[in-house]
């Protein structure tokens, strides 16, 4: 199988209280979505340090997911308003070391949007296979 | 030696019809630290139970994985299960092969290679697991209520009915709160203080409430089970002990001003009784009205008068420390000010009045005896105009939300309106009716229909006088049109808002409010009643605008979780909370102000430096108030804050698992 | 320059006592890089300098005295005075255990740049916005934005504001555009393949000595996660990955905390250019949680609280 073939790697850290029941609810309704996705269930999307995103990336995930609770509605009121400013400047500083930010995803689902959880699981994968593996393409630019 | 026994879970066909078991058998047996791989039809059952139990003994395994459904469903289950043959429960990870796998992925081509990766990934953290063990506190059965009015009078009495012990901190000198100042209560007319009263003495009586009225709560520390709070008893210039409520006092005082009870719209005297049915019965001494200690430390008539002696004109502040187990704030609310509406006549005109003082002007205790005479010449109105909404809804000058009880105590005050004068006509300027609640709708059309009160829907523009009467002009958005109503009397329903020291009691005690001033509960759905901070609990109008029952439902929720906390001896708290490495802790305090729940503190640590002792700071996790969220690890950049049961070491392994 | 007034203080407090040690600067092995020097007795003053190449920040010395009794003296600049701020933040430092000999600061010189001026370079005096060269080259005139340190040309804050004396009267600061937002906007403007190359062979560089996060007054972590076993965050091993991972970590650490000092890119022996992600993060943060000087510690970092109308891009 060719390295572009090959289907992407996604790394999903989910929180405990929406996100991650909202795939166990994608499962429960039988919604299909593409293998690429492995999930680390985390209590709170807060819990995610960065430095567990970019290892994924190190280890070979072609895109990383972190998802927990819309805003306001957080299992532990404010975790995912310091997620969010987190990733808002993570997501731009992997970008500048080269790791395409679209790459990157971090996304509100809640545990009733198990349809959510399975369309951002498909638009990932796609958007990942567009983009191709990443090494071969930091590799090609080296070469250059 | 990390011996780990892995438990594949057919869930009748669920998973293995879907997934490979077999194959994900084969390659999890050749991870590291497996000793053991076992498949069964339903784990979960008893006898699949123990299966897991038999094989730990026989295997002597000491990690267990169980890969099966999602942990949301069987954590604990399984959990019990390992921990009933003496392994701890949480040397037990889930890998969730059904939800997020075999339900997912109907393929088993492609489902098997997953499940592979969800199993490695699972043993990859088992690996890392370590025991935990839960904490336990004491707790102190007593319980603090901060405000007397209906809400924190209903739970103070449901908690020293279920026997414990219960201080009622009130700042006016009675309990009553703003219900005492109603008159008849919506949706079924009863009198306010008919069924508020009982309740005020029965407080008053029992012997588990220690009413504390006058009084603040200056400062709360500690946390569940343990606080400890500095009450400020205000003096009040009358020793309660001695003083038999007699009334001789009052009745003598040669002093009058404006009373607070009445909003100023009838006189009391420098030592009174806020209202007959006060509780408790006996008066303070108001110091900023009395001649005594105004103006030439002469008059001391009460004193003259007291036959007990009870008046202390050298009372000072006083201040009680106590401790409790559990808080209920519910201090109320306050109304909007209308003055900040120039075209409503600026609070200027004497006859637009505010609803609570339209209460005090129909009730049969208030300053009018219960005739409404209308404030600037006392006559009885004949057309009286309501305004629903002042303040409310209003994003420019007042407050966004909806205050919730304007439209039905509007329909009530038009049929008490109708009730004492009959040929009156009332005239409603409102933007919708929100009726929603038990009897509420056919209350309101009781109303229009019964009473015959005039609807009319559209905002007012402006007030101003004519002759002895005022002239209302506004918009009626359904004709159209514009209206002019001539009235005797404006009752303005204000905005209930939040009081306006709510901002400062909430810092004080130690949890969140909104935009608004309002007290934050610790989740909108799930935990209306709790706040951020554990052992803390909200009744009644200071979380928001509220009516009596909902007021009395929550009083009564929030005295339910206080009981139900002190049911038990100790509290015992999750083991998955956050730890602090002391020895790399910098003291650097980054993790203490992301915790949600106020759980990280500092404190000081000695260590042995060459010879020498030195102290330093650290940080300390409170694991009764650790909900464990993981924030502060996060927080902690050099990895001295950790999360029991997702540790930094146990997720990095996860990830390294997972990207092989 | 300052070096007989700097003497002077520091005799001064060690003989009243107002100080039991004094932190200042010392000619090194040569001139142009002088060494930290801590001092006890008020003899001791003479070994002090305060000249044109006294480019270390002090500040994060005091670290070595936390446990220790008494106050301790430090001389520093405006830029170094930032770094006591993220100290004191970073509840590292107790203030009342410290008093600030503050330096009005002319700017430093870059030593390179001098010495590729002057090979040989020994001296540096100002003369209005000259600096005079001397060294066994003999003598030359250079403009002052010519041979000072990067850092200098664009610094806001030159004299200390939290000091508890002054070697002389305040400076203003050098109302310069800022040139490092050219240098982000530049890598910026690169595919990210281009930049994922760049950064590689960067890091490439980096012998992993540690001096930029040991020089940092906000690495100040008693134990520093690069050197943690359980989990070992960073890899024994210098390759790519292992390079990026410390790099990334090392400036995401000092988001929203970075005073913005350069003493890390100044002290890596190789020339990394650690601004460049520095300077990318503090932009970023003052970009989108709408701060303003965000170099500058406050009480709470950018990271350590949130508004819940942040930039929503997540939905
Ligand atoms: C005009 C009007 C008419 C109404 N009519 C009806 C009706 O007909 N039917 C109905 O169901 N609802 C009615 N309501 C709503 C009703 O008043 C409230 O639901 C109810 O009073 C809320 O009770 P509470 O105990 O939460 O607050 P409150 O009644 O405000 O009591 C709070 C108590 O806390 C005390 N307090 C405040 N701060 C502190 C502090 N820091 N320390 C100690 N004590 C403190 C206050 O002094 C007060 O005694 C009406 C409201 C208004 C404004
Ligand atoms: S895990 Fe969450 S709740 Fe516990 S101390 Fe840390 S931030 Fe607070
Ligand atoms: S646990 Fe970490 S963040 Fe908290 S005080 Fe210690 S070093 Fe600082
Ligand atoms: S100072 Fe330079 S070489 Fe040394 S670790 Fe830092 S970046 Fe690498
Ligand atoms: S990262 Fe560099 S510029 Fe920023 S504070 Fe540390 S040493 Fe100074
Ligand atoms: S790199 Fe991070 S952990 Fe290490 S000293 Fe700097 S801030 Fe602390
Ligand atoms: S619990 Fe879901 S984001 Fe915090």
């Amino acid at each position: 199988m060719s390295v572009a073939e090959r289907e992407p790697k996604i790394v999903g850290f989910l929180c405990n209280w929406c996100s991650y029941a909202g795939a166990d609810l994608a499962g429960t309704s039988r919604t299909s979505y593409p293998t690429s996705v492995r999930v680390i269930r985390v209590p709170c999307s807060g819990r995610v340090n960065p430095q567990f995103v970019l290892r994924a990336f190190q280890l070979g995930a072609d895109g990383v997911l972190v998802a927990g609770c819309h805003p306001g509605d957080c299992h532990y009121s404010t975790g995912n308003y310091f997620t969010r400013r987190r990733f808002l400047l993570v997501k731009r500083f992997l970008d500048y070391l080269g790791i395409d930010q679209r790459r990157f995803r971090l996304r509100w689902i809640s545990a009733s949007e198990g349809p959510k959880f399975a369309e951002t699981i498909r638009e990932m994968t796609e958007e990942l296979r567009q983009l191709g593996p990443r090494d071969a393409a930091a590799v090609e630019a080296h070469a250059e | 030696m990390k011996r780990v026994g892995v438990f594949l879970c057919w869930c009748g066909s669920n998973i293995s019809s879907a997934v490979d078991l077999d194959q994900v058998a084969e390659q999890t047996a050749l991870l590291p630290h497996v000793v053991h791989v076992e498949q069964y039809k339903y784990l979960c059952s008893d006898p699949g139970q123990e299966t897991v139990r038999k094989a730990i003994k026989e295997h002597a395994l000491n990690r267990v994985v169980i890969a099966a459904c999602s942990p949301r469903m069987h954590e604990r289950t399984f959990r019990r299960a390992v921990g009933s043959v003496g392994l701890n429960p949480h040397l037990m990870e889930i890998a969730n092969i059904r939800e997020q796998c075999s339900w997912v992925h109907p393929d088993k081509v492609t489902s098997t290679p997953v499940a592979v990766d969800l199993v490695r990934t699972a043993v990859a953290k088992a690996v890392k697991d370590i025991p935990l063990e839960p904490s336990y506190v004491g707790i102190e059965k007593r319980a603090l209520v901060v405000g007397g009015g209906i809400a924190g009078i209903q739970a103070a009495l449901d908690i020293a009915d279920s026997g414990y012990e219960v201080v009622l901190v009130e700042r006016e000198p009675t309990i009553g709160g703003r219900m005492a100042q109603l008159d008849k209560t919506f949706p079924t007319l009863d009198c306010s203080s008919c069924i508020l009263t009982p309740k005020m003495v029965e407080a008053g009586q029992d012997p588990r409430i220690r009413l504390l009225t006058y009084a603040e709560v200056e400062s709360l520390s500690g946390y569940i089970g343990n606080f400890e709070a500095r009450i400020r008893m205000k003096a009040r210039s009358v020793d309660l002990d001695r003083c038999t409520g007699c009334g001789d006092c009052w009745n003598k005082c040669p002093y009058r001003s404006p009373g607070e009870f009445d909003l100023g719209l009838g006189k009391r005297k420098a030592i009174y009784l806020p209202f007959p049915q006060a509780v408790p019965n006996k008066p303070v001494l108001d110091r900023a009205t009395c001649a005594y200690f105004q103006k030439d430390g002469k008059c001391q008539v009460c004193k003259k008068v007291c036959a007990p002696g009870a008046i202390d004109f050298e009372q000072q502040d006083e201040i009680l420390e106590e401790r409790f187990g559990a808080v209920v704030v519910a201090t109320g609310f306050d109304l909007w000010d209308h003055g900040r509406y120039g075209e409503y006549g600026a609070g200027q005109h004497p006859d637009v009045i505010s609803s609570l003082e339209f209460e005090r002007l129909v009730s049969a205790s208030g300053p009018t005896d219960g005739k409404i005479k209308r404030p600037s010449d006392g006559k009885l109105p004949e057309r009286v105009v309501f305004i629903q909404c002042v303040g409310s809804r209003d994003e420019a000058k007042g407050v966004p939300y909806c205050s919730k009880v304007c439209c039905m105590y509007t329909a009530k005050h038009a049929i008490l309106l109708k009730e004492k004068i009959p040929s009156s006509q009332s005239y409603v300027f409102y933007i919708d009716v929100r009726a929603a609640g038990k009897n509420y709708e056919e209350f309101y059309r009781r109303a229009t229909v019964e009473y015959g009160a005039q609807y009319i829907r559209g905002r007012v523009s402006r007030i101003y006088p004519r002759g002895d009467s005022l002239v209302v002009v506004g918009e009626d958005t359904l004709l159209g049109q514009k209206v002019e109503v001539e009235a005797d009397l404006v009752v303005l329903a204000t905005a209930v808002v939040s009081r306006s020291d709510a901002p400062q009691v909430a810092q004080k005690l130690g949890f969140s409010y909104d935009q608004h001033g309002f007290f934050t509960e610790a989740h909108p759905k799930l935990a209306p009643v709790e706040t951020n901070t554990a052992g803390i609990f909200l009744a009644g109008a200071c979380q928001g605008p509220k009516d009596i029952p909902d007021t009395v439902a929550q009083a009564g929720a929030a005295a339910a979780k206080v009981v139900r906390l002190f049911a038990k001896d100790q509290l015992e708290t999750e083991p998955t909370v956050a730890r602090v490495d002391r020895a790399r802790c910098a003291g650097c305090e980054w993790c203490r102000p992301i915790c949600p729940y106020k759980a990280i503190e500092m404190e000081a640590v000695t260590e042995r430096v060459g010879s020498g002792q030195v102290a330093r700071r650290v940080a300390k996790v409170n694991p009764s108030l650790c909900h464990g969220c993981g924030a502060c690890s996060v927080a902690c950049r050099s990895g001295a804050m950790n999360l029991l049961g997702f540790s930094n070491e146990q997720v990095w392994a996860e990830v390294e698992a997972l990207c092989l | 320059m300052r070096s007989e007034a700097v003497r002077a203080a520091a005799r001064r407090l060690l003989e009243e006592g107002k100080v039991v040690r004094f932190l200042g600067h010392a000619p090194g092995f040569d001139p142009t890089s002088p060494f930290p020097q801590l001092i006890t007795r008020a003899e001791e003053a003479e070994r002090l300098v305060l000249d044109h190449f006294c480019a270390p920040n002090l500040a994060k010395y005091l670290l070595d005295y936390e446990t220790q009794e008494g106050v301790t003296a430090v001389v520093l600049k405006g830029c170094d005075a930032l770094g006591l701020a993220r100290l004191l933040a970073d509840h590292r430092v107790a203030r009342d255990r410290v008093w600030v000999v503050g330096l009005p600061c002319p700017g430093m010189l870059d030593r390179d740049k001098a010495a590729a001026l002057l090979p040989g370079v020994q001296e540096a005096r100002a003369e209005g916005d000259e600096f005079v060269l001397t060294g066994a080259g003999g003598e030359r005139r250079v403009a002052a934005g010519q041979v000072l340190l990067d850092r200098c040309l664009v610094c806001a804050v030159p004299t200390p504001d939290d000091a508890d004396e002054l070697l002389g009267e305040p400076v203003p600061g050098r109302p310069v555009p800022r040139e490092e937002d050219a240098a982000v906007a530049a890598l910026e403007a690169m595919t990210s393949a281009e930049r994922k190359a760049y950064w590689t062979e960067q890091f490439s560089r980096c012998i992993r000595c540690m001096a930029c996060r040991n020089v940092c007054p906000a690495c100040n972590c008693r134990s520093c996660c690069f050197d943690s076993e359980e989990p070992r965050w960073l890899s024994r091993v210098t390759d790519g990955p292992a390079q990026e991972m410390f790099h990334f970590v090392r400036a995401l650490h000092v988001a929203g905390r970075c005073v913005d000092c350069h003493e890390c890119e100044r002290v890596c022996p190789m020339d990394i250019p650690l601004m460049k992600l520095n300077h990318k993060l503090l932009q970023d943060v003052e970009e989108l949680f709408e701060l303003e000087r965000a170099f500058v510690p406050r009480e709470v970092e950018p990271l350590g609280i949130y508004r819940p109308d942040d930039p929503e891009e997540f939905a």
